[in-house]
């Protein structure tokens, strides 16, 4: 009866959304697995262990400047809700599901639905197989998590490119004293999500999301898969990871759709070797990120950020805490292609009030070594009771040469303030 | 060691030089043994390791925590808390926020060392990102509580100097009275002046002086009850900061003790299951 609940519940989704969203990930056999937990948790009688909670939210995006790509909206409004449905076993596995949706009054294409969450967690000693989406966060810089490869960034939902898709996959870990291995297969890919027609934060042309190009003649159906090894020796955390499969990166290539030139994202074979190290020696904290990517349409390259974070603690004598931080990104195709973190500085500082509402506000800046250009950041968030946060963003761009690829965005910088409503 | 014994010639008379070694060596020992007397640092020191002696061999615990301020009725954050026993290193603890809604399913994790700073993560569920979190952030408060991050852990024996100071009563119990010296770096206190129940050698009370040597807070350990007829956990501790009266209680409720905790559910990459 719940089956049909839920299919019921996605052809409704599919009704609203049918046209911006794909659904095509439903049909992948993985759903169906997943599918059947979800029966399984239901037909449990009587447990407690189970709970449901999540998020809604309004957003409200404000712009300083008029859109100077036609057809683009002013300002934008959008809700969202996220609820959390979780379920323990008597045996201590996990069965977790959370969709998410959002409703944006600007752009048909930021009005989308994800499922971020619909895995099943079962351990045993040293063992953990985690099947289903899910999510899989890799990195520790603060400015561009190059090592984290496992999901699609959904651009829509946030420029900052800090929000991921759920990841279909199969994954195996083992822990042991010498450290954590991972191995991950991961049967479907997701496409990134772009701004549409109407949205701001786009380029010129408009990206065709309708008609990715593939590499791989298997397109979506390619079966990525990657390894990790993590470890912590005192106070050094050391990841490794090695990853083949569909690039979540994609190239823009130029197509034509309705008669208009548009960009088709175009997503390549690669493999990816990567280490990510974090150390922690008294008040500083140093953080480093490398990459080698081996394409075969394009060069290899490397890539790497590193950078420093400095701990000022219980300022003026007050519970408060002061984080400073300093990175550096480097690119080697630098000059060669089109590339936006290719030789740039961030600096930031990070407040934390910690005070019973647990306020913070952050301050940061990318600046672009070659053009001058540079982004601001600045974000603030509180807690208004105890269901109730309000978050505070501004993000901008500066100083954009004609010739950036950041230059159509010149005009889109915006305020954003948001409030989000937490049940359980 | 063995060197030396390889260069000590056999024999019957070498035999004899032994004896009479042996017995110089041992009557030494005695004297030293007489007129030894104990410095007030080592009885100190001495008072608490047994201390933590006494309350070795719960294995695993568990508990649900509860923060209220300034004796409010209602707690503003809820926690259930774990913590493994690791004897030779320093223990390791988790702790799972239930309460409020916005820090619903953030988990913290600490391994704790004798002789290294100690090792901090935190798991926000949101980006599903887990986090170094510095254990140089002694001096910041925890949710804006009167505790620091550094008054939430008892310290390892290893981490601190003593000096006792007297024997006296306290709340109808003798204790003794022994100030503690932070050794590690960047620690908002010059001493802790501890009250330690000499018959059951629990903490009772603990005296927080800053930098300026000013007595600052005052944690009380309250409504102590006895699990498995041995160990000792109290249901209520309280932080009074001297200089504005606030407070901060924590409550322990469900104290649940030798309990089999699995160790890898105490590392960073498996922190995401316990929400």
């Amino acid at each position: 009866m719940k089956m049909t609940l839920s299919q019921h519940a996605s052809k409704n989704c599919g009704d609203i959304f049918g046209s911006v969203t794909k659904w095509d990930f439903i049909k992948f056999p993985f759903f169906c697995l997943t599918l059947f937990s979800l029966m399984f948790v239901l037909n449990c009688s009587g447990a407690k262990a189970h709970e449901i909670r999540g998020t809604a939210s309004l957003q409200a995006r404000f712009y300083s400047n008029s859109p100077i790509h036609p057809g683009q909206e002013q300002n934008s409004f959008s809700i969202t809700a996220a609820p959390e449905y979780i379920h323990r076993f008597d045996d201590g596995s996990l069965f977790a599901f959370l969709p998410f949706v959002r409703l944006d009054s600007a752009d048909p294409e930021r009005t989308h639905f994800d499922v971020r969450d619909l895995s099943y967690t079962w351990s045993k000693d040293a063992w953990e197989i985690r099947l289903g989406i899910r999510k899989e966060f890799w990195g520790v810089v603060e400015s561009v998590n190059l090592v984290d490869i496992i999901n699609q960034i959904d651009l829509v939902e946030n420029p900052e490119s800090k929000d991921k898709l759920g990841q279909p996959m199969v994954n195996i870990s083992f822990t042991h004293d010498w450290g954590t291995f991972d191995f991950f297969m991961l049967p479907y890919f997701r496409e990134r999500t772009f701004p549409g027609k109407r949205g701001r934060l786009r380029l010129g042309l408009v990206v065709d999301t309708d008609n990715p190009i593939y590499e791989s003649s298997a397109e979506e159906n390619h079966i990525d898969f990657a390894f990790r090894y993590f470890h912590t020796i005192q106070n050094l955390d050391i990841g490794i990871s090695h990853f083949f499969g569909t690039s979540r990166d994609p190239q823009p290539r130029i197509g034509i759709k309705n008669g208009e030139l548009v960009i088709r994202p175009f997503y390549q074979q690669m493999k990816q070797t990567s280490v990510d190290l974090l150390l922690e020696t008294g008040s500083w904290i140093w953080k480093f990120e490398g990459i080698y990517r081996d394409t075969s349409t394009t060069l290899d390259y490397y890539a790497l950020v590193g950078g420093v974070e400095y701990i000022f603690d219980g300022i003026w004598g007050t519970g408060m805490d002061l984080g400073i931080f300093l990175e550096y990104l480097y690119d080697e195709r630098k000059g060669v292609e089109l590339t936006v973190n290719e030789d740039d500085f961030l600096v930031g500082l990070r407040f934390a009030f910690n005070d019973l509402r647990l306020t913070s506000i952050q301050a940061s800046a990318q600046i672009d070594r070659d053009t001058d250009t540079w982004f601001p950041v600045v974000k603030a968030s509180t807690r208004l009771n105890s269901k109730w946060r309000l978050s505070l963003r501004y993000l901008g761009l500066v100083d954009q040469p004609s010739d950036d690829v950041f230059f159509d965005l010149r005009d889109d910088d915006f305020f954003e303030i948001e409030l989000i409503y937490y049940f359980y | 060691m063995k060197s030396r014994k390889k260069g000590f010639p056999n024999g019957p008379v070498n035999f004899f030089i032994r004896i009479v070694l042996n017995g110089l060596v041992i009557y030494f020992a005695f004297l030293v043994n007489i007129s030894y007397s104990e410095t007030v640092e080592e009885k100190g020191l001495r008072i608490a390791t047994a201390m933590e002696r006494r309350d070795d061999g719960w294995i695993g615990q568990t508990a649900d925590v509860e923060m209220l301020v300034n004796q409010q009725k209602d707690p503003v954050y809820k926690f259930h808390a774990r913590w493994l026993e690791k004897p030779e290193d320093g223990d390791k603890g988790v702790l799972i926020y239930k309460y409020p809604s916005d820090m619903r399913g953030v988990i913290s994790l600490a391994h704790l060392h004798r002789f290294m700073t100690n090792d901090m993560w935190i798991f926000i569920p949101r980006n599903k990102r887990v986090k170094r979190f510095s254990s140089q952030k002694k001096n910041s408060s925890f949710l804006g509580s009167q505790f620091t991050n550094e008054d939430l852990n008892r310290g390892e024996v290893e981490k601190y100097s003593y000096r006792w100071i007297r024997d006296e009563d306290y709340e109808g119990l003798l204790c003794s009275v022994v100030d503690r010296f932070p050794e590690e770096s960047n620690s908002g206190y010059t001493k802790q002046r501890i009250w330690i129940d000499q018959k059951e050698q629990r903490v009772m009370k603990m005296e927080f002086y800053n930098l300026k040597n000013f007595h600052i807070k005052t944690l009380y350990f309250k409504e102590f009850k006895q699990y498995l007829k041995y160990f000792w956990r109290e249901s209520k501790r309280i932080m009074i900061n001297e200089q504005t009266d606030a407070s901060t209680t924590f409550l322990f409720k469900n104290w649940k003790l030798k309990v089999e905790l699995n160790e890898n559910d105490f590392v960073p990459t498996r922190l995401k299951k316990l929400r």
